[in-house]
């Protein structure tokens, strides 16, 4: 991979995350004085003091600005009013949680969703195609949060088999990973299933035929590299989608992840939380992306000429 | 239908040339009746050929006329939209409805194929040495810095510069013609007996083409290798070809020898290639724009003799189709040729 690709996109991520900042950093401003939005009501006025002189709230915007970025830059996002203590902290120790349920479903996501897809295209138009379409149009028509209140009914109240909330154990787990995981298994199945049926009919895997390759080793050394391409990209998007999925999930499920601290933090109006876990989010998302780029470019040896000539231009 | 196939085929038979393989009794490719259709549509019509070993088949005419789709009908590559009924033999044996282990033991190694847009045949993710090594690794003994080296060679060999580098290229790095000639590397790879090659000097110069013909005819000697050759060009056919067969609408109307061809051709469509092809140049594409109007497309060819639109002699008797028979040298399909008297009346 060529290096002014990497840095491209690192710099395009970066671009990113400091337009995040700067419109919490606006948002923030323009929805009042952030002492009185970002403290409680009942703060004293000795700690409404120490706020605005911590922000430089009488100084120039540009100057608290800077400082924000200063203080965003060091990881100080500012103070839980709720249990008094940095807000990162009280998101950090959130996050292996909803890390294990969204790792979990994106494992969900992938075993099911990419052999699936194969298979659908492989077989196309036999039993497996359907039922792989069937399950497809259901995982993309069924809410997330419908899933999951469905699955709750079958297997916690009606069947008594799994836990319908909280952490613990693997049976906790299940339920929401699976719900979590559907949708985004049921998008990367149809995207799979094109992007093989796309392939199989490529002059190229017809060479592969002409120079005497077996049928399963043309699928999997000429068809497959060439179809994990765009899936890549589908993946990706869907990994935004199940952080975004994680919010309501965690709170069908009462997992006590970051989103629903989220969640309750804006039910509390406990601002420093929220603003720290959009900005995780955001983080999130930009090192994703990062990651799905750099795998796309190491997959298509074309995207590199691509970019370096879009680069140019 | 069957009589005339079975003609047909003496026809080219004995218009061939003394073979130069050891093998030299049995084609190594015998076609025979071959129909190639999309749905109710025939692409390719009762197309009958046979190379023998060490010989070159060229097989001319205008785009779209079916010449591709009969070399891939020949290695079992067609599209899956697409039927194929007759017989297709490969050194003896019947591939035509076979599973695909009967052909594959052949595919790759003792025949091999040459594509017609080579960019788009190569694996586009896949280093072109690596594309090349594949083939070797497949078909032969050799293994690691070995095939690395026989990769090197071939690259050598079909004229590409700098082969450690450009080995290393993917195909997108590479230019039209350079991927032509690793297409080119890779069918002669395992040294194979016949060699389908889809219009390869097409993207080529005239210096590298010649290198690469130079090239073929070095192993036709030394291997005993069999060539089917499209091409448009009549310059590239009078160089290499052994005998010729000209397509035109989906079906051979004319096949012979290539003296007797070039000299007397004797299907209307036949004369009208070769006096176009005097006074112009060798460029690709302009042998037939001398001959007026185009091939009908394959759903709307007419009744009768699918030359009869453009044919300058066509009369009445051509509302029938005209079978392909031969005068023992020469096979020809039109009304007015009799095998007999050995020449078309006028
Ligand atoms: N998969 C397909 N489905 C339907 N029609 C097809 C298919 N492949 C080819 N054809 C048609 O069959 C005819 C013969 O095609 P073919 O590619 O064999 O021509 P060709 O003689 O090789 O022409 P060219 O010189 O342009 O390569 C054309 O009219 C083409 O449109
Ligand atoms: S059969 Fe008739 S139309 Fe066809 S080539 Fe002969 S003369 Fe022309
Ligand atoms: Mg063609």
């Amino acid at each position: 991979m060529n290096p002014q690709f990497v840095i491209t996109k690192l710099v395009r991520g970066t671009l990113t995350l400091l337009l995040t900042v700067t419109f919490v950093f606006i948002v923030l401003r323009a929805s009042g004085d952030p002492a009185q939005i970002m403290l409680s009501d009942e703060a004293s006025p000795a700690a409404v003091a120490a706020f605005r002189e911590r922000w430089g709230l009488d100084r120039s915007y540009i100057e608290q600005y800077l400082a924000y970025l200063t203080a965003i830059i060091q990881g100080d996002f500012g103070t839980s009013f709720r249990d008094g203590r940095p807000a990162l902290e009280v998101v950090m120790e959130r996050v292996p949680v909803t890390l294990l349920l969204g790792f979990t479903a994106l494992l969900i996501t992938l075993a099911l969703g990419i052999p699936s897809g194969i298979m659908a295209a492989l077989f196309r138009g036999r039993w497996v195609d359907h039922a792989t379409m069937s399950f497809t149009i259901l995982g993309h028509s069924i809410p997330n949060f419908f899933l999951g209140i469905i699955l709750i009914l079958v297997f916690s109240m009606t069947l008594r088999w799994l836990p319908s909330s909280g952490t613990g154990s693997i049976w906790h787990l299940l339920m929401p990973a699976v719900t979590l995981g559907t949708a985004a298994a049921a998008t990367v199945a149809r995207f799979t299933r094109s992007s093989v049926l796309d392939v199989l009919h490529q002059p190229f895997m017809r060479t592969a035929k002409a120079k005497g390759i077996p049928y399963d080793r043309r699928i999997l050394r000429h068809a497959l590299p060439n179809a994990a391409i765009p899936v890549v990209t589908v993946v990706g998007m869907r990994i935004g989608g199940l952080i975004g999925g994680a919010v309501t999930i965690e709170t069908v499920f009462a997992w006590p992840g970051v989103g629903m601290l989220l969640v309750n933090s804006v039910n509390q109006r406990d601002l420093a939380v929220v603003q720290a876990v959009v900005l995780l989010i955001a983080l999130t998302m930009v090192l994703v992306n990062l990651i799905v780029d750099l795998t796309y470019g190491w997959l298509d040896p074309r995207i590199e000429l691509h970019n370096r000539r879009a680069a140019k231009t | 239908m069957a009589e005339a196939t079975t003609q047909a085929r003496g026809g080219i038979h004995a218009a061939s040339h003394p073979p130069a393989g050891r093998h030299a009794t049995e084609p190594v490719l015998e076609i025979a009746g071959l129909t190639v259709s999309a749905g109710p549509v025939d692409l390719v019509e009762q197309v009958s050929l046979s190379v023998m070993p060490g010989e070159t088949l060229c097989l001319v005419g205008e785009s779209g006329c079916g010449k591709s789709l009969t070399c891939m009908s020949a290695l079992g590559l067609l599209d899956d939209g697409l039927k194929a009924t007759g017989s297709v033999r490969l050194f003896g044996t019947e591939t035509m409805g076979a599973p695909e282990r009967v052909i594959n033991a052949v595919r790759g190694r003792d025949v091999t194929m040459i594509f017609q847009n080579p960019m788009a045949a190569l694996n586009p993710v896949k280093r072109v040495g690596a594309q090349i090594a594949e083939a070797i690794g497949e078909h032969t003994e050799l293994r690691g810095a070995a095939v690395d080296r026989r990769v090197m060679d071939l690259l050598e060999q079909v004229g590409i510069p700098k082969v450690e580098r450009h080995k290393n290229y993917y195909p997108h790095q590479l230019s039209g013609g350079m991927c032509q000639r690793v297409m080119i590397a890779m069918a002669l790879a395992c040294r194979p007996k016949l060699l389908i090659a889809d219009e390869p000097t097409t993207a080529l110069d005239v210096t590298i083409q010649a290198q690469i013909l130079r090239l073929l005819r070095d192993l036709q000697s030394e291997l005993g290798l069999a060539i089917v050759f499209v091409t448009h060009d009549l310059g590239v056919v009078a160089e290499i070809a052994d005998r010729v067969a000209v397509m035109y609408a989906g079906r051979i109307v004319e096949a012979g020898p290539v003296d007797d061809l070039f000299d007397d051709p004797r299907h209307p469509y036949t004369r009208a290639l070769m006096d176009c092809r005097i006074g112009f140049s060798r460029e690709p594409g302009t042998m037939l724009e001398a001959v007026k109007g185009t091939v009908p497309a394959p759903s709307a060819r007419p009744v009768g003799c699918n030359f009869a639109p453009r044919c300058p002699t066509a009369d009445a008797r051509c509302q029938a189709e005209p079978s392909l028979s031969s005068d023992g040298a020469r096979a020809v399909a039109c009304h007015f040729f009799d095998p007999s008297a050995g020449a078309v009346r006028q």
